[in-house]
């Protein structure tokens, strides 16, 4: 356990050595992927007032935690094999792909703390620190494991991601449609997700589950 | 020093980061943890449990309001009885005025504010007069109104720290309730939890509202009175209670924290009272960066600048005991308590009129500056007089004066006080009569006045709005029309035809006889004189500055010439508006061109066997009678765009008739018959030269349009085809006291006071286009597309005239002269439309059949509105108003400046009112249509300080 949280405190002072560059060691192996989970487990409680919104019932909303969790690590694998297909492809990078998952896994470390998301007020600019401080972990676990530079570990980086895009949009919107599908099952309800449509629902003059007393009445003209 | 202190705090935030990510951080930081923990060990402990106890309370804060949204906790937490209460009774005698709803402080555990909160809602409800009722007991950090101390797992623990906290003030455990709802106002201002979390508070507020005798639907003011942490509810609940109560709802803070995202624009008036020592609401401040100055767009940063804030200070004093707002005991140096202080501002609030309404124009605006022309006010008795000479002739049936009545005997229409009546109802001059406009598609258009801060605003900047409607519940459209103005002073002509409809029996019976009332179809039409005559001007014999030193020799039908009785005319001399201009000017009149082929001039009976010529139109523009005939749609498109506002002459006039098909000459002047309808499209210019207005200062002249309609008909003292022009001027409220509506051109153009002729080139553009301009008869009904049009213009200008109910209209981008006119057009034609759609198929092509004359026109017509649409509308998904009518007009650009803008561009060929114009214009003539253009430039004596400019317009 302390070899662990040390990982996850150098991956947060962006120590290369945190990134475990060299071959596995012991129970460290799937730390990459342990890490990414929780960082999605904590995104998605950072990010739960969605499932409120939409009125998810207690029991599916702890269930639309763990299927968002792991969607994230899903998400996240083809993400890291793209950043690895682009590394070794476009800027010659030679690493086992595992051992770039590993380190981009370890990055995340910085989500970890993603649950805080959910404080009311600082709970945004919280997230936006967080998003930049694992931005950067991104950059510097990619460097830590390849021998590429800092503009070719964010190219590839960048790339990778923009790929995984189109992936998203073109051949993998069957995969794409399960997992909201998937979420939505869970869930109970199709979940609006769309900051307009979310605005639009809670302005729509329905005043939450309490006794609604009163409607707006039309005081507008009209011919 | 807020500022500094923000820097500070930055810094040392930066500070903390870099240290976190220096290598060996981890190690330092270890090491001066242990060195404190040595030093101070239990105390260090308890903070570091302390603060996770925080974090934790944080992560909580919001599931209260979330989960009551998600209907996790059913109805258990809200029982029946889980509203506010009256602070005493409310009598039954009077109605009340207006609703306060407490809010207390972040202090509040349970349904009892504190005591001094107490104290000061019973004080203050002493204080107030009957008809105002205060709301208490609402717990404002719970949106399912629950207090800290009922019904909660916690329940015991807050009660315990409730009573420990009123026995020991200073107990530091009593923060512990502080620090909890502090945590809630955090929620409240969070972007995606406020939401929410407000909408329950306005749930709550508006439940008990309705428990304690709310009307639903009355419209009765609110107030939510927020001390501390309340003001932040009270503004976050703002939006919601406004959308729900359709009231106007304003906010009395008393020293509160509040975030600067609120949406304070939503407020009637945000009246927000500070302390000098209060270190409490400077967190606001200081903590939400929509306070900063630096986001000058925020919310709070645009009510400022819009007046909708009042910061009032309360001089030495804190913000909680001992020493803050609400203390009893502390004394201000004039031997007031604090508290008393802030009862009797806080009374004074609520009780007497605000500020901003007392307030008149701070300088006299061009309307009160013209009353200083006694010859242009309306004096029924010297109008309603004998006319001097059988060569004038009246000028309609039924003249006379608008009253508005007193809100005591409303019953939806004015008071008519007759000044000239058809023969056989001259018993009836001189007496004050019930009008009535009957019309069904106006009763919609009835709204509730409640004045805008901005609107205040305005009427202090000189705006002329109608104030004596302010307060006023359901103003029909022919209120809003006698009501425009500070005084009852607008002359107008019933449209025809009129009803007269006898009096109730039961009223002469009972010798409260009112005499007859009269009933219209449309709406009275803003005029300039009684009578009329046609007269060439004469160079005076007397010096101008005589009293009646002017000649008139009136025309003779008989010979068509100017040859019959002569008039003695005055021209009183207008008054300068508020740029020094002069309306209009007599010098050189007589020797003018325009003179030549003479003038109409409208006016009244100076008492004295003279006449008054309040009103001159020349006769070149009120006949038909072109100069030159243009045929084939390329020239004449080109006459329109280009020729007839090219280098515009001060004191020249041309009328040229246009048509879009390929005719001789003869063939296009004989299609204008007598009878004939025929759509306007008016614009006007600018006023350049030496005595340049204000207007054009950013050296762009945008000009002014507005639709109106136009009949051919014989004219009795010419014996001429004549030209009978309304324009319906959809008019934002303005310095001159021009009032949106149906206007004759006396009054609009000719007025020699009030009128534009004088000042400004203008073009009126007659369209004879009879898919457009003739009727209908569907199914035996005629129906006119014009007549809609008219309708829809009325239901437009009686908006304008309230600004939607809040005394107000501006012009911007999206809503404008303009952009709303043709807005009216689209109205009409998607009618007709309607109508046709609902049609009986078969009986649709049996009509067709039958009249295929009509049926052309029909489809001419369709076509029309498809490239009308076409061209006005390129970006129909940004105009929902004109697919949707009845959203609120003219706003402010600082409303949603982005939105009006974008708005403004979905329709952008009608964003300037030339332009507007030349795009009707052009679709028509392609259509084949024919025109009149009637152009003119600064009419009437020689004016050399001031020249025509051109309104602008895009080329493409």
């Amino acid at each position: 356990m302390g070899e662990v949280l040390d990982v996850i405190a150098g991956a947060l002072r962006f120590q290369a050595a945190a990134y475990l560059s060299s071959e596995a060691i012991g129970p460290l192996s799937r730390i990459g992927l342990g890490i990414a989970l929780l960082a999605g487990l904590s995104q998605a409680v950072g990010q739960a007032f969605i499932l409120f919104v939409n009125q998810v019932r207690p029991l599916r909303f702890a269930i639309s935690l763990v299927v968002e969790a792991l969607l994230f690590l899903s998400g996240f694998l083809v993400w890291a094999t793209s950043t690895w297909l682009v590394a070794w492809l476009v800027f010659g990078a030679r690493v086992p792909v595992l051992v770039l998952i590993r380190a981009l896994g370890i990055a995340h470390a910085p989500q970890l703390l993603a649950f805080l998301g959910a404080l009311p007020y600082l709970g945004v600019p919280i997230l936006t620190l967080l998003s930049l401080w694992t931005a950067i972990g991104f950059v510097v676990g990619v460097i830590a494991v390849t021998d590429l530079s800092v503009w070719a570990a964010f190219g590839s980086l960048v790339v990778g991601w923009w790929l995984t895009n189109a992936l998203q949009r073109t051949a993998g919107q069957p995969v794409m449609n399960l997992g909201r599908a998937l979420l939505d099952r869970a869930a109970g309800v199709p979940l609006i997700n769309d900051g307009q449509r979310l605005e639009r629902m809670l302005r729509s003059g329905q005043l939450g589950s309490g006794p609604t007393t009163l409607k707006p009445f039309d005081r507008s003209p009209r011919r | 020093m807020p500022r500094r202190r923000r820097l500070l705090l930055l810094l040392l935030l930066l500070g903390l980061v870099a240290l976190a990510l220096l290598p060996e951080a981890g190690l330092l930081l270890q090491l001066a943890y242990t060195a404190l923990h040595q030093s101070f060990g239990l105390a260090i402990d308890l903070i570091s449990v302390g603060l996770l106890l925080l974090l934790v309370s944080a992560f909580f804060a919001p599931l209260e309001a979330l989960g009551w949204w998600a209907g996790w906790f059913g109805d258990e937490l809200r029982p029946p009885s889980s509203v506010g209460a009256l602070a005493s009774p409310v009598g039954t005698e009077q109605p009340v005025r207006r609703w306060v709803v407490y809010l207390d402080g972040i202090g509040q555990a349970s349904m009892q504010a504190l005591p001094e909160g107490e104290d000061f809602l019973r004080q203050l409800d002493e204080r107030l007069p009957a008809d105002i009722a205060i709301v208490r007991g609402i717990m404002p950090y719970s949106v399912v109104n629950q207090p800290l101390t009922e019904g909660r797992w916690l329940g015991q623990f807050w009660r315990w720290v409730d009573r420990l906290r009123i026995r020991h003030p200073q107990a530091l455990l009593g923060a512990v309730i502080n620090l909890r709802n502090i945590l809630v106002v955090a929620v409240s201002a969070d972007q995606r939890y406020g939401p929410i979390f407000n909408q329950g508070m306005a749930q709550v507020i508006t439940d008990s509202l309705l428990a304690n005798g709310y009307g639903p639907g009355s419209g009765t003011p609110v107030t939510l009175l927020g001390f501390s942490g309340g003001g932040q509810i009270s503004l976050g609940a703002l939006p919601h209670l406004r959308r729900v109560l359709q009231a106007p709802v304003e906010v009395i803070s008393l020293g509160g924290v509040f975030a600067g995202s609120n949406q304070i624009l939503a407020a009637e008036h945000l009246f927000h009272l500070v302390g000098e020592r209060d270190r409490v609401e400077r967190l606001g401040p200081l903590a939400f960066p929509g306070r900063w100055r630096l986001q000058p767009f925020s919310y709070w940063n645009r009510a400022r600048r819009r007046g909708k804030v009042s910061l009032i200070s309360l001089g030495p004093v804190g913000h909680e005991l001992p020493g803050g707002i609400l203390d009893a005991k502390a004394l201000l140096s004039d031997g007031r308590s604090h508290l008393r202080q802030t009862i009797d501002l806080v009374s004074a609030i609520l009780t007497e009129l605000k500020p901003a309404e007392l307030r008149g124009p701070r300088e006299p605006n061009n309307y009160l500056r013209y009353q200083a022309n006694s010859w242009h006010r309306l004096d029924p008795n010297r109008d309603g007089g004998p006319l001097p000479s059988p060569a004038l002739r009246p000028l309609d049936a039924w003249i006379g004066r608008l009253i508005l009545p007193l809100a005591s005997e409303r019953w939806g229409g004015v008071w008519f006080e007759v000044i000239h009546t058809p023969a056989g109802w001259s018993q009836l001059q001189g007496q004050r009569l019930r009008l009535d406009w009957h019309d069904p598609l106006l009763a919609s258009l009835a709204m509730d006045v409640h004045f805008s801060d901005e609107a205040l605003q305005s009427v202090a900047d000189g705006g002329v709005h109608p104030l004596r409607l302010n307060h006023w519940r359901q103003v029909t459209p022919l209120e809003s029309l006698a009501g425009a103005r500070p005084q009852d002073d607008q002359l107008v002509r019933l449209p025809a035809p009129v009803r007269v409809l006898p009096e109730a029996p039961g009223r002469a019976a009972a010798g409260t006889s009112e005499g007859p009332r009269l009933q219209i179809h449309d709406e009275p039409l803003q005029t300039t004189g009684t009578a009329v005559a046609l007269v060439r001007f004469e160079a005076p014999a007397a010096p101008e500055s005589a009293a009646c030193p002017w000649t008139g020799v009136t025309f003779a039908a008989s010979t068509g010439r100017f040859e019959g009785p002569r008039l003695r005319l005055r021209l009183p001399v207008p008054v300068l508006n508020s740029e020094g201009i002069a309306p209009a000017t007599s010098r050189g009149l007589a020797t003018a061109p325009t003179n030549s082929s003479g003038w109409y001039v409208s006016g009244v009976p100076d008492g004295t066997g003279g006449f008054v010529v309040q009103a001159m139109l020349p006769r070149s523009l009120q006949r038909f009678a072109p100069e030159r005939v243009i045929c084939g749609q390329r020239r004449a498109w080109d006459y329109v765009k280009r020729q007839a506002w090219h280098q515009p002459q001060a004191g020249s006039a041309s009328a040229v008739l246009v048509t879009g098909r390929p005719l001789t000459e003869p063939e296009a002047l004989a299609e204008w018959q007598p009878g004939d309808r025929l759509l306007v499209l008016h614009v006007f210019g600018g006023i350049g030269g030496q005595q340049r207005e204000a207007a054009l200062a950013s050296g762009l002249c945008t000009g002014h349009f507005a639709y109106g309609v136009a009949t051919l008909e014989t004219e009795p003292l010419s014996g001429e085809l004549g030209l009978a022009l309304t324009y319906r001027q959809v008019y934002a409220h303005n310095p001159d006291g021009i009032i949106a509506g149906a206007q004759d051109r006396w009054r609009y153009l000719g007025d020699r006071q009030w009128g534009w002729l004088g000042t400004r080139p203008i073009a009126d553009i007659l369209v004879r286009f009879p898919p457009l301009t003739a009727s209908y008869d569907v199914q035996g009904h005629e129906r006119s597309l014009l007549r809609d049009f008219e309708r829809q213009l009325a239901a437009m200008t009686a908006r304008y005239r309230l600004g939607d109910g809040t005394g107000a209209t501006f012009v911007g981008p999206a809503n404008n002269c303009s952009q709303d006119s043709n807005q009216a057009l689209f109205a009409a034609i998607q009618g007709l439309q309607r109508e046709l759609r609902q049609l009986d198929q078969r009986a649709l092509r049996d009509w067709q059949q039958q009249d295929p004359a009509q049926a052309q026109r029909l489809r001419q017509l369709l076509r029309l509105e498809r490239e009308l649409r076409r061209a006005l509308l390129p970006f129909a998904g940004l105009r929902p108003d004109w697919q949707r009518p009845g959203e609120v007009l003219g706003t402010s650009l600082e409303d949603r400046p982005l939105d009006n803008l974008l708005r403004g561009l979905g329709s952008w060929r009608a964003l300037l009112p030339r332009m507007a114009s030349d795009t009707v214009i052009k679709v028509l003539l392609r259509h084949g249509a024919s025109a009149l253009v009637l152009r003119a430039n600064q009419l009437g004596g020689d004016h050399p300080e001031i020249e025509p400019v051109a309104p602008l317009t895009l080329g493409w």
